[in-house]
């Protein structure tokens, strides 16, 4: 029993139930939800919720939250695009310029929430409506498509040689490990926790608490900006619509990975286990054939559930201590 | 300049600007308000292109005011109660719902020539109350008319024995959409086509995601009517990267959708042709004044686009036309 | 009101402090004001490596005051700081911590939702080489942490892993106290460490003070419980409206003698 409940301390099992549970319940309702194209389809969404979701994730570990990401997913692909697209610019410089002026907005969230001291729900929802209004001034709505993709697109959202994923699900991978590294094996993860739990006695220990929020604020924008960049490559057009209410799907899915609201506790593969869970979950939902509209209010509910859940779990473990 | 700064710059440099192009307003030019919803998407873009055309042609002053966000009917209504209080020779309405209803009122009861356009939403609980309104001139498309006019000319790019047809909305919140899928729907019960609902999103990535489960889980699907650009744009890259048999139909023609049916991943569109709603909408308030000529009915959803005509709506949408 | 003395065990083989050598931290005709309102008033007081020193008084003695300059929070606005001798002068906190200053304040020693080792060595993590990166030797900060611990006698806890909310606010500051030893702090402050615990926890508080004491570091604390200065101090200040009025040597008072100097003092003002 003791062990069974130290399992459970592992914050990345919860989620791994959940989306096994997930799987098992879609597989055996459906007769294809393992099929190559169903694969493609829920990593074609998770891939890029799930690389949001771990900027957010670090972010929300040092106790800040970012409402500007899903802009921000669409604000860098259309700066991008703007410059290759548009006007020729070489791709990989137009890449570069596109990906620092996602960073910068990072820098501004951290520098607003930390100069000001305002809540970062604040200084990130004003964002958000910033990105927006700059998003239509860029494109006012207007589509711009590349349908013959570029090496750099390429390299971002080609397909993986023939299996059924996309360059993003490996991008994915490979972002989830290094920030895996970061939040676990480097004093910086240890810092971005202590600042997210208790800033105070963080500060008291000499951990620069605002660098690492500021930091963690550029994090957040820069993955969503690539994220975004991904999408482009992929689906070679970029709407102002891209990555309409990310922003909470990503709180969502690292919520649903074991992410605290209050900052101190999180793990990046619970993240992707989180943003997996909530993809199979919209796909497997439209396999079944229940209406659509439905997904939102399970996500809804079950957004709950799990909160409910892991704190009774967190209860339940610290007493056999 | 950080890019807040810069965002707020360059939309007080916006401001300011519209600010001096109403005051140079001074002539004895009519001047023609068109309220409208939206300032942010291709359609509506359009719809200022068609507005700013008939300025010139017509000679009178044409100001359309939209919000600065889409916030749907409420965002629509102080900028009527705006235009009224500037007198114009007359105003343009996107009477999206009853909720204009007010609005138009104070506009007739002031003696302001009226014309409805894009939406004349009369149906059920938004029956006006002022009986006037129903008789007001209408320029613009039936949705749900335009729904039976592009399934009508679909039908038989369908395969001729009935197979089940997808219908795809990318916005299940918007009436509009919904009004286009009844439409739709009712052609393909008259020809005994069975069809199934997918609520879809406006992220085209989330929908080819979506779109490939609802054909894996019902693969007698033959055919997929997406109700607007974000379905219909996924569905084609779907069908197509998956070499299926499987024919699309749309609402609306943006770049990527012509490209597509270019290449053959989309059948037919319906193009309202928002440039000429304003357009004729402003026109019909020119004619009133300068002729005394009561407005008229345009329908401006007639425009049906198929790999034959591409080009041509191609060429159009580079002008800013389509 | 009189609470029941603490023991502290092995109080009578307490070895006096030498003061021969150079004190860890000396104050040199230090006074201070708040804009006008002037609260220290030329105090001259030295700490000696392996001594603790009380600090009493009244409220509004200026205790913490003085507490805050020793850690670098307040700049006094005349005299001189030394540290090991030499003249210095602090911008921050930061800067005092730098030179091995260590204040452990209650609410603020440890960070709840992390676990025993990551809290024990936060902000001061064992690295070890990774290729071209520096990581956390995660296996020696838990061995260590451990060993500081059991070395410390809380007993209760089994891992390294274990979260510090489980523990009390005495064992944190005992932990807090065994931090600052472990990376070779040279003066500890505390600010009243003993308010509002138990029995059990002051001793195990105190305990850890004079273990800290035994490593040979200075501590200063505040306290307003005389059972709790009495036995652990070697020196007890007794400051009075921002003024050193009177030090007192290790045995020389008892308990009661010294609540009624307070007292006294407290009705009839020098």
């Amino acid at each position: 029993m003791r062990r069974l409940l130290s399992i459970l301390r592992i914050r990345e099992v919860t989620p791994l139930i959940g989306l096994l549970v997930v799987a098992l319940f879609f597989t055996l309702r459906t007769t294809n939800f393992l099929s190559g194209m169903n694969m493609t389809a829920i990593t074609g969404i998770a891939a890029t919720v799930g690389i949001v979701a771990i900027g957010v994730t670090m972010l929300m570990m040092s106790g800040e939250f970012d409402l500007s990401v899903g802009q921000n997913f669409a604000f860098v692909p259309i700066v991008w695009a703007i410059l290759f697209v548009s006007n020729h610019v070489n791709e990989w410089l137009s890449l570069l310029i596109a990906l620092a002026l996602g960073v910068l907005v990072g820098v501004v969230n951290g520098l607003v929430t930390t100069v000001f001291r305002i809540p970062s729900f604040i200084a990130t929802l004003g964002m958000y409506f910033g990105l927006q209004g700059m998003n239509n001034l860029l494109i006012s709505g207007h589509q711009l498509i590349m349908f013959d993709a570029s090496l750099s697109m390429t390299v971002l959202g080609g397909p993986i040689g023939n299996t059924p994923f996309s360059m993003p699900l490996l991008w994915l991978l490979v972002i989830a490990v290094i920030f895996w590294f970061v939040s676990t094996r480097l004093a910086y993860g240890n810092w971005t926790l202590a600042t997210g739990g208790d800033a105070g006695p963080a500060k008291a220990m000499g951990v620069p608490t605002v660098r690492v929020k500021r930091i963690n604020f550029v994090i957040s924008s820069f993955l969503a900006g690539l994220a975004g960049c991904m999408q482009f490559a992929y689906l070679r057009g970029v709407t102002q619509a891209q990555g309409d209410k990310y922003e909470l799907l990503a709180i969502t899915a690292a919520v649903l990975g074991g992410t605290s609201l209050f900052g101190g506790s999180g793990t990046i593969w619970g993240s992707v286990l989180g943003a997996l869970i909530l993809s199979s979950i919209q796909i497997g939902l439209v396999l079944i054939g229940v209406p659509g509209s439905f997904y939102v209010t399970f996500i809804g509910v079950m957004l709950v559930v799990v909160v409910i859940a892991n704190t009774r779990i967190d209860r339940i473990t610290e007493g056999t201590r | 300049m950080t890019i807040k700064q810069l965002a707020a710059g360059i939309g007080f440099a916006m401001l300011a600007v519209t600010a001096v192009g109403h005051g140079a307003v001074a002539d004895d030019k009519p001047t023609i308000y068109i309220i409208a919803p939206s300032s942010s998407d291709d359609f509506w873009i359009t719809q200022r292109n068609g507005a700013a055309q008939a300025a010139k042609d017509f000679g009178a002053n044409v100001i359309v005011q939209a919000p600065p966000q889409d916030t749907g009917d409420a965002g629509m209504v102080p900028l009527l109660q705006a235009a009224i209080a500037a007198k114009p020779a007359g105003i343009a309405i996107d009477y999206t719902s009853k909720t204009m209803e007010a609005g138009t009122v104070a506009a007739l009861n002031a003696g302001i020539p009226v014309v409805l356009y894009n939406n004349n939403r009369f149906e059920g609980d938004n029956k006006p109350s002022d009986p006037r309104i129903q008789h007001l001139a209408f320029v613009g498309q039936d949705e749900s008319k335009s729904g039976e006019v592009l399934t009508r000319a679909w039908l038989p790019m369908l395969p001729s024995k009935p197979c089940k047809v997808l219908v795809v909305d990318p916005f299940p919140t918007a009436f509009v959409l919904t009004l286009r899928g009844d439409g739709v729907k009712r052609v393909l019960d008259a020809a005994g086509y069975p069809h199934s609902d997918l609520a879809a999103t406006d992220d085209q990535n989330q929908n080819l995601s979506l779109i490939s489960a609802a054909v894996q889980a019902d693969p007698s699907i033959c055919g997929i009517a997406a109700l607007g650009g974000p379905a219909a744009n996924p569905a084609a890259r779907f069908i197509t990267q998956n070499k299926l048999n499987i024919s699309v139909s749309t609402f609306d023609v943006g770049p990527e959708t012509a490209e597509w049916i270019k290449g053959g991943g989309i059948a037919i569109a319906i193009n309202q042709q928002p440039f000429l709603q304003s357009y004729y909408a402003a026109s019909d308030i020119a004619q009133w004044v300068r002729y005394s000529l009561a407005p008229v009915n345009v329908d401006t959803g007639t425009s049906l686009v198929t790999k034959d005509n591409v080009d041509i709506v191609k060429a159009c949408l580079d002008a800013g036309h389509c | 009101m009189s609470i029941g003395i603490v023991e502290v065990a092995g109080e009578v083989a307490v070895e006096p402090v030498d003061r021969t050598g150079v004190p860890v931290f000396e104050l040199d005709h230090v006074s201070h004001s708040y804009g006008r309102n002037k609260v220290i008033f030329d105090v001259n007081l030295a700490v000696w490596p392996g001594e603790v020193v009380g600090l009493v008084g009244d409220n509004g003695a200026g205790k913490s005051t003085l507490l805050k300059i020793f850690a670098g929070y307040q700049k006094p606005t005349g005299g001189q700081l030394k540290f090991m001798g030499k003249p210095v002068s602090f911008k921050s906190p930061a800067a005092a911590r730098a030179l091995g200053i260590e204040a452990v304040y209650q609410d603020l020693a440890m960070v709840n939702q992390l676990n025993l080792w990551r809290n024990f060595y936060l902000g001061k993590e064992m690295k070890k080489r990774f290729g071209p990166l520096a990581v956390m030797d995660r296996r020696g900060m838990r061995k260590a942490t451990i060993d500081a611990l059991t070395e410390l006698g809380l007993t209760r806890i089994r891992s390294a892993d274990d979260p510090v909310w489980a523990l009390s606010g005495g064992e944190r500051q005992s932990v807090a106290i065994t931090r600052a030893n472990h990376f070779g702090a040279k003066l500890l402050l505390l600010d009243e460490p003993t308010a509002a615990l138990s029995v059990r926890e002051t001793r195990n508080v105190l305990e850890s003070i004079r273990r800290a004491r035994s490593h040979g570091l200075g501590v200063m604390y505040i306290d307003h419980n005389m059972n709790h200065v009495i036995p652990v101090a070697d020196r007890i200040v007794l400051l009075e409206h921002g003024r050193v009025v009177r030090i007192i040597d290790r045995g020389e008072v008892g308990v009661e003698e010294l609540q009624e100097l307070i007292a006294m003092r407290r009705h009839n003002p020098a």
